[in-house]
């Protein structure tokens, strides 16, 4: 709801005025930030991905990767303990097939992370989906620049209580998006991107993921956040966004992020 | 509790007891030219040295011993009027007042109602008159009754362009703003940039601070009464105006002269306001329709009728459309049983509407909340040393927390109506003012209030009667899982709540000029709003009390030293204030078309402390005030248990409007018949802001990460703004008048900030702090006439 409030808080800047000031800002120690996701695409195929970095100043130009780190992910069924070897730049990948295709939400896994010496864990369960059906595209004028509206249309199954998670990439933008069927169970569902000074014949691709309430609530708390702060009658107050990992070593030394482990579809849409 | 109403009772018997041989002294004031009623006007026996004023109705009655006796009948801008009255058997003397000028050289301002009363215990009362209003210099010269408020000590508000005022600490929604008696629950338009209030339909205004008497009940931290205006019951007039913003037109006159009249006015702002850099497919826009009706039915009876309806409306590119506002119809009936006990009786409804079309999203949603109340007020006026007043008060609100339609044929969207529920607020009161020594007057009274949580569908139901639970091993509160729901008919109750709001002030007068006061009060309010943003927006709803929601409780405890000194008045306050369940909300809740908003709240508490100044000149020809306030308003939500950390860790926070230091500097000056300045000045400690302590990166999304609630400010705010009001033929009082007033807002263009966002420079992909201010230097003429 808060992008559609944007819009109007819009209208009254123009009389406003902005400017970027000289501030100095306190420094909160580093942690650990965890962004660990385990997909399974259309085609049946497993890919785990996780990115260590740390967090840092709020005028810190650079990210600071973790490299040194051990991961391994356990299958809590079979017991059987899996690697997650480092690739590059904070970066852990593996091909393993975790997600087996019979019955694939009843097993768990989990995450473990030791950052010299200190021990992060999380354990997750296969979140499923449905494919995207369809995109449109249409143009908004009247706001200076051009805009376009990129919605993806999906079904959502009915009475299930579903939470997705959508992304739009293209060469030049990235977006996040949540969505749940509170309001639109079991009907053909949208989700909506927009996007500005978009051109005609740019490639996108548009992903739809499964996803729990928990980790809903955790991008709607990170989205609000990267969104704001700073004051002002419409600022939503400022959170510490938790997520579902825990330092199993010092409870303290908390990291941000999220461990999901998500079905995934996505489809090409080249821009009109 | 019927000790208290026993004793209250004798008390009363007792004062009538102690006199015999008494006369009553009454009847009502009317402004001479209009016909319109007057209030507060002082009503003063020479000879005793005693007196009255006039009601909100223009009555006034006084018992006397029978005697001889001068009565004075004074209000400044109009002359003096004096009779002698001998008093052997009650009588009625209805008195109308010419306005004073023409002979004079100065033309006295009509400021009486601000003109400080020394006697009365009632403190932490802030009245200002339409005409001061009217002349207080303001962003595009849209006089502005909210803005005007902000000047005095006390009063502020979460920065430029906020909606809502706050009152001593407290926050929006604990103001109980009533417009003839009926509840707005929004004061302004275009999310605050204007107030709902028609200057030209106001007659006048109280702001209550603190000392709040028993009569009204259902905020805890202040309560605005304003009263429209009748209608002129003599001759059809005309009043308007024409600004940069919006344009006025109000038309008066009687129906039956003398007797009864009409009033209809309308306001409304130009479709395409701020939008002339966008194209034609947009709107932003508000108006107002104010309509009276009142009838003098016979010596002893009036009726009034009046509404209000004002909404916004805004669509963008017919992507967005979102209309919303205040309505309200009451009916009003005045009535004297005999010269010593007054009645009103009253009917109201009143509601609020949200309303929102997402063409994009492809459904309209609207909410709302509405009340019908009923009130019965009766004024006791037992003699010149003993008011009661006695009411009941009766409200049943619906509150529609909203339908989501689909808007097309293909919308995703399920048609679905939010559970509305339904409540009973009922109160009951007695209030006595006693003049008890010469030196020493006090007001009492007690309120008892009640409300009742009445049945509806589905009301969810929780494993331990908990809704919100807290995840030890992720530190996260959670929501939690209903395992069952319950309906039940709405004439049951499902829970309620009963309480005694004792109220207290005391004057002791020094001398004719000087005295001190001390005041204490307990309210208690049953309607939460819902609002997680700094100030409130459109978009928030009431919730009531319940199942999983107390009510707030509020206490109030203020003293103060008040003087008059000549043309100049001193009045100084110190003020402690705390808030009982003030609700809070964990991080990250979606407040929006919530149907369980339990399981996003924790209960906290408030707190408020300050010390108020005020010094005002309120005649000659330069008049005005100068205004200090240094305050602290903060609020904590704890845990529930130890192992909860609460919101903020449990450790206190300043409210997002709290300002250490506020110095405003309002002054008038009277240069000649036909050229009025005005000029004010504000000093204002910059707001609480949270500053970012880090960042990082999270699935290319930039996170900052946040020091503790709102433990930084904003820089200082200050602004002078200057005004000017050029009447052409002052001397004309019959025809077209008209006036002009210039403004200057914010006249040496400081940029002041609104607010200081974090976050990613597009271009240079850096990080950075950006200021933003909304008005520089705005200036604007309005022309302003009547007829």
């Amino acid at each position: 709801m808060k992008k559609y409030f944007i819009y109007i808080l819009g209208l009254f800047l123009i009389a406003s005025c902005s400017d970027v000031i000289e501030l100095d800002l306190n420094n909160s120690d580093p942690r650990l930030v965890i962004d660990a996701a385990m997909e399974r695409n259309e085609m049946g195929t497993t890919s785990t991905i996780i990115k260590l970095t740390r967090s840092a100043g709020f005028y810190d130009e650079d990210l600071v990767f973790v490299d040194d780190a051990t991961i391994t992910i356990t299958d809590n069924d079979t017991g059987q303990i899996i690697p997650i070897n480092f690739v590059a730049d904070g970066v852990y990948e593996s091909n393993f097939p975790f997600i087996r295709s019979t019955d694939p939400t009843a097993v768990s896994y989990t995450l473990n992370i030791d950052d010299n010496g200190d021990v992060y864990t999380a354990t997750e369960v296969f979140q499923q989906t449905v494919p995207l059906i369809d995109v449109e595209q249409q143009t908004i004028s009247g706001f200076g620049d051009d805009i376009t509206e990129i919605t993806a249309f999906f079904n959502d199954p009915s009475g299930q209580g579903n939470f997705y998670l959508f992304e739009y990439n293209d060469d030049e933008n990235d977006q996040v998006d949540i969505g749940d069927d509170e309001f639109t169970d079991g009907n053909r569902s949208q989700t909506t991107f927009f996007i500005e000074e978009l051109e005609p014949g740019t490639v996108a691709n548009i992903r739809i993921m499964g996803i729990n309430q928990r980790c809903f609530n955790f991008y709607e708390t990170l989205l609000q956040q990267a969104d704001g702060g700073g004051g002002g009658p419409f600022a939503v107050q400022p959170a510490v966004v938790r997520g579902n990992i825990i330092n199993t070593t010092d409870a303290e030394k908390f990291p941000f992020g999220y461990f999901r482990i998500s079905e995934v579809f996505e489809t090409e849409y080249t821009i009109e | 509790m019927k000790k208290i109403i026993l004793l209250s009772v004798f008390t009363v018997l007792a004062f009538a007891k102690a006199y015999s041989q008494k006369a009553t002294l009454s009847g009502t004031v009317i402004e001479a030219s209009t016909g319109e009623t007057m209030l507060n006007v002082n009503v003063i026996i020479t000879e005793l040295k005693t007196g009255t004023i006039t009601n909100e109705y223009g009555y006034y009655s006084i018992t006397l011993p029978t005697g001889d006796y001068t009565v004075q009948y004074s209000s400044i801008g109009y002359e003096t009027i004096e009779k002698k009255v001998s008093l052997t058997e009650n009588v009625k003397q209805d008195i109308s007042m010419k306005e004073q000028g023409e002979a004079l050289d100065v033309i006295v301002i009509k400021a009486d109602v601000e003109k400080l009363s020394t006697k009365s215990p009632q403190m932490s009362v802030n009245a200002l008159s339409i005409e001061t209003i009217k002349k207080i210099p303001v962003v595009l010269g849209e006089t502005d009754l909210i803005k005007a408020l902000t000047l005095l000590p006390g009063v502020s508000n979460a920065g430029e362009g906020a909606a809502g005022f706050n009152v001593r600490g407290g926050a929006a929604d604990q103001n109980l703003v009533l417009l003839d008696e009926a509840t707005l629950y929004g004061s302004d338009h275009l999310f605050g940039f204007f107030s709902v209030f028609n200057p030209d339909a106001i007659k006048d205004l109280k702001l209550y601070k603190g000392g709040i008497p028993a009569r009204y009940g259902g905020r805890v931290s202040s309560v605005l009464d304003i009263y429209q205006r009748d209608g002129n019951k003599n001759n059809f007039s005309g009043t308007g105006g024409i600004g940069l913003v919006a344009s006025r037109l109000l038309f008066e006159g009687p129906i039956i002269k003398e007797k009864a009249s009409f009033l209809i006015g309308g306001r409304s702002s130009y479709a395409h306001l701020f939008l002339p850099l966008f194209d034609v497919d947009n709107e932003a826009y508000f108006y107002d329709l104010n309509a009276k009706l009142s009838f003098n039915l016979d010596e002893n009876n009036r009726l009034y009728l009046s509404s209000y309806f004002g909404r916004d409306v805004f669509n963008v590119n017919n992507l967005f459309g979102n209309t919303f506002g205040n309505s309200f119809v009451n009916v009003r009936w005045n009535h004297l049983f005999n010269e010593k006990w007054f009645s009103n009786a009253s009917v109201i409804y009143s509601d609020y509407n949200y309303g929102l079309e997402l063409e994009f999203v492809e459904f309209t949603f609207d909410s709302g909340i509405t009340n019908l109340n009923a009130k019965y007020d009766l004024t006791h006026f037992v003699n010149d040393k003993v008011k009661m007043k006695y009411g009941i008060n009766s409200i049943y609100y619906e509150f529609d927390p909203g339908r989501i339609t689909p808007s097309t044929p293909t919308s995703g969207i399920n048609d679905r109506q939010l559970i509305k529920k339904y409540a009973w607020e009922n109160g009951i009161y007695a209030d006595g003012e006693f003049a008890i020594t010469d030196h020493i007057n006090i007001n009492a009274g007690l309120r008892i209030s009640s409300f009742n949580r009445l049945g509806q569908e589905s009301l969810n139901i929780y494993e331990n009667n908990q809704a919100l639970l807290y995840n030890q091993d992720l530190e996260v509160y959670e929501s939690a899982e209903e395992i069952g729901t319950f309906s039940s008919s709405r004439s049951e109750t499902l829970k309620s709540f009963v309480n005694l709001e004792p109220r207290f002030s005391i004057a002791y007068s020094i001398n004719d000029d000087t005295s001190i006061k001390a005041s204490y009060q307990r309210i208690n309010q049953y309607i939460h709003l819902i609002s997680n943003t700094n100030a409130p927006t459109p978009f928030d709803l009431y919730a009531p009390s319940g199942t999983f929601i107390d009510p707030q409780v509020g206490d109030q405890v203020a003293a103060g030293f008040f003087k008059n000194i000549g043309d100049y008045s001193i009045e100084t306050e110190a003020f402690y204030k705390t808030v009982q369940n003030r609700l809070d909300y964990i991080d990250g809740a979606d407040l929006i078309a919530n149907d369980a908003v339990e399981q996003i709240l924790l209960a906290g508490e408030a707190r408020a402390y300050g010390l108020e100044m005020l010094l005002r000149k309120n005649e000659g020809k330069l008049q005005g005030w100068i205004a200090y306030t240094l305050s602290r308003s903060e609020q904590r939500t704890p845990g529930r248990t130890a192992l909860e950390p609460g919101i903020n860790n449990g450790e206190w926070y300043s409210a997002a409007w709290d300002k250490t230091h506020d110095l405003t500097i309002t002054a008038n000056y009277n240069l000649n018949r036909k050229w009025d300045l005005g000029a004010n000045f504000t000093l204002q400690t910059g707001q609480p802001i949270t500053y970012p302590n880090g960042q990082y990166e999270f699935d290319g999304l930039f996170i900052p990460t946040f020091e503790a609630r709102n433990s930084s400010r904003l820089p200082m705010v200050h602004r002078l703004d200057l005004s000017a009001t050029y009447t052409p033929k002052p001397d004309k009082k019959k025809g077209w008048q008209s006036s002009w007033v210039f403004s200057l807002y914010n006249a040496y263009n400081r940029r002041n900030a609104v607010s200081i966002t974090f976050g990613e420079n597009e271009d240079t992909n850096r990080n950075e702090a950006t200021r933003l201010s909304i008005f520089g230097i705005v200036p604007a003429v309005t022309y302003n006439f009547n007829f």
